[in-house]
């Protein structure tokens, strides 16, 4: 990958350190954002604070624990903002951030979305149609319940064992894919 | 799940919804930092929910980032960039060693904040101030989304104002743009997405949520929008939403139309996600294929291929320029019918005006050249209120023909796929004579009678056994009709079943256009 603080990345480049290392810089992200769509943004601007910054950073070598500080200390202003709108206290923001900064569990890479995709074929209708209102409309749970007759509390803990149990699926189906 | 599990399930998924407030933030950090479980269930769900929401978003992340990047990158290069972010990163060290450190002390070297770090945590303070001040003053006002371009005819509702729209004015976030009853409005956003409102829509481009990753919405509330997506950021689709349906768009073409029994989607360049909101059920719409969710319709994809291309009456542009003010008043029970009828009109070169069968009113034929009434429309929505209109009138739903006084019966028989010119004389019928085949199915012809008899009118019947059932019929202005009934402009009659429309054959679809270019006073193309 060139990316010598000398040379200027072109796209392809840039796109290489993108693929290579997105499925770690967004699901990083979203664990340590204050919302999801917080961690996408972070994620997007950690890659780009990278490129920026590259002629002070050493980029020959692997840029996966550069990206994930530069993630971090997004993540941490996204919850100062947060902070100061909700006047959260700040031991407990602390607890939480160190607590899930420090972790390193493996996060879902690339061929994890074959899995999903085979997974949620194995889903009922109303699962797929719980997950469409979710993730391609953008209901929150009280407007899913509104369209669902159903209770807010009720969606949110549908929404919690479905993804559960497609964490499940997709654990058993990456053993039983070739490597 | 236990009822503290339930309550935990809850935290977190207000949680990654962004709907948790700061007490519920303090009992999911409380409740973390006591069990590790906790903790590994936060994790679980948001890793599972970036690669659902990445899923369904239908988009690489990858793509959409690079864009950002290399767009981003110019200004950002030359602007410092708070070391506070940065610093940290200079000292990388494995990901063990910052676990360690991470749970050990809250020395983690990300919060190790040097003399030039305060220095430069100060100076970003002051600057953060002044810009809050600024910021502080814009608030209230509401924020651009998009401007109109040239030719824009309608009014903007901003609150309790209602503006006249002008070129090049900027639409707000909330705004509900209302296309006048002739025209249209062309929005244009700064990635270039462009859409087109079509006459009488009304539209509201609905401000981002809180988020700033919130991709553009559009809240159709009646008609027709026409876009072009430009490609949108990751997990940030464009959504076109109306009361019954969501379309979510990343980079595509497509036209989205609601009226009150229904939305249509139709996909003319990419992929599209339709989603039926009553019950969240959803399809992809490709290139060339659309969608309907309304009630009673399947929410399947359908093939929109182009009818044949109608012979033209004039050449090319000499065609267009003549059909260029001429406009068609299309009836519809759903946004979902007559999709080929639709499209082959305005292959014809008309601009099609579409109003819902049970919402059309005399008045709507002023000012047009033809008014249009397919069999699928539900004639007691109609009922005689196109009778008297001196506009004329192409219906195929027999039973209105009694409605307009063209002929009392309006029985339906079936038929085979061809038919027979009973007077081959008349321009309706073209070049043909004898028997056609105007259908790849059988078709259903329809009786048009007057006192047992077959009416006047027609023009071609189908073969064989019942001679009075008439395929077309044609009554030129001030002929009578049934009853004694004059017709106050033309009035024709069409043999096309509901969705057999896709089963006509070029001389079907070539009878169809004459019989559409004779209400219309236009030329028909020359006989070979």
């Amino acid at each position: 990958m060139d990316l010598s603080p000398t040379s200027d990345p072109d796209r392809e480049s840039i796109e290489a350190l993108v693929r290579n290392h997105e499925p770690y810089v967004r699901g990083l992200a979203a664990r340590l954002a204050p919302t999801i769509a917080e961690g996408d943004d972070i994620a997007q601007e950690s890659f780009l604070v990278l490129i920026c910054k590259r002629k002070d950073f050493d980029l020959t070598i692997d840029v996966k624990p550069l990206l994930a500080a530069i993630v971090r200390n997004l993540s941490r202003q996204a919850w100062d903002r947060a902070i100061r709108d909700n006047k959260l206290r700040r031991d407990e923001l602390a607890a939480y951030l160190e607590e899930m900064a420090a972790d390193d569990a493996p996060l879902y890479e690339n061929s994890c979305k074959d899995a999903l995709r085979k997974c949620l074929e194995k889903t009922t209708e109303k699962e797929r149609a719980l997950l469409n209102l979710r993730y391609t409309v953008g209901c929150d749970s009280q407007d899913i319940a509104d369209r669902l007759s159903t209770s807010a509390e009720a969606v949110r803990m549908a929404l919690v064992r479905l993804r559960q149990r497609l964490k499940g699926c997709i654990e058993n189906t990456l053993k039983e894919m070739p490597a | 799940m236990s009822s503290a599990d339930l309550h935990l399930a809850s935290l977190i998924e207000r949680h990654l919804e962004g709907n948790l407030d700061a007490d519920g933030r303090a009992e999911l950090c409380g409740l973390i930092r006591e069990s590790p479980q906790a903790m590994q269930l936060v994790r679980e769900q948001a890793d599972l929910s970036t690669i659902l929401a990445e899923h369904f978003s239908g988009e690489e992340f990858t793509a959409s980032t690079v864009d950002r990047i290399l767009a981003a990158r110019a200004g950002r290069d030359a602007r410092p960039i708070d070391p506070a972010r940065v610093v940290s990163a200079r000292h990388r060290r494995p990901p063990s060693a910052t676990r360690s450190r991470a749970r050990s002390a809250p020395a983690d070297p990300v919060r190790r904040e040097t003399q030039f770090q305060r220095i430069g945590l100060v100076a970003a303070g002051l600057c953060a101030l002044v810009g809050g001040i600024l910021v502080v003053h814009e608030l209230g006002q509401p924020t651009p989304v998009a401007s109109i371009l040239t030719d824009a005819e309608g009014t903007v509702t901003r609150g309790d104002r209602e503006i006249a729209i002008a070129d090049g004015s900027p639409v707000m976030a909330g705004d509900v743009i209302h296309v006048a009853d002739s025209g249209h409005v062309d929005l244009a956003y700064a990635d270039g997405t462009r859409l087109r409102l079509s006459s009488r829509t009304v539209a509201t481009l609905e401000p981002s949520s809180d988020s700033a990753s919130a991709g553009k919405r559009v809240h159709v509330q009646h008609g027709e929008v026409a876009a072009q997506v430009a490609k949108q950021p990751a997990g940030s689709p464009m959504v076109f939403t109306s009361d019954d349906a969501a379309a979510s768009v990343n980079g595509d073409n497509l036209t989205f139309a609601t009226a009150t029994d229904g939305s249509r989607l139709d996909v003319t360049a990419g992929k599209v996600r339709l989603t039926r909101v009553s019950d969240g059920a959803s399809i992809d719409v490709g290139n060339g294929e659309f969608g309907v969710v309304a009630s009673g319709s399947e929410l399947v994809a359908k093939s929109s291929k182009p009818t044949p291309k109608p012979e033209p009456a004039l050449a090319g542009a000499q065609q267009k320029q003549a059909n260029a003010k001429k406009r068609v008043l299309l009836l519809r029970q759903h946004p979902t019918d007559d999709p080929m009828v639709a499209a082959r009109l305005e292959h014809l070169g008309y601009d099609l005006q579409i109003v819902s069968d049970s919402a059309a009113q005399a008045a709507d034929a002023n000012g047009m050249s033809l008014v249009v009434i397919p069999e699928s429309v539900l004639a007691s929505n109609v009922g005689t209120r196109f009778r008297e209109v001196k506009v004329p009138v192409l219906c195929w739903e027999s039973g209105l023909w009694g409605d307009l006084g063209e002929s009392r019966a309006g029985a339906i028989i079936e038929k085979d796929a061809s038919v027979v010119i009973a007077d081959a004389k008349n321009p309706l019928a073209l070049r043909f004579a004898g028997t056609g085949k105007v259908s790849n199915a059988p078709v259903h012809a329809a009786l048009a009678m007057k006192n047992g008899k077959p009416q006047k009118g027609k023009i071609v019947v189908p073969p064989e056994q019942d001679p009075r059932a008439i395929g077309l019929f044609a009554f030129d202005a001030g002929q009578e009709m049934d009853q004694g009934f004059k017709a106050p402009a033309r009035r024709a009659g069409f043999s096309l079943h509901g969705t057999a429309e896709g089963a006509l054959s070029a001389e079907g679809w070539a009878l169809f256009d004459a019989a559409v270019r004779w209400c219309a006073g236009d030329p028909q193309p020359p006989r070979k």
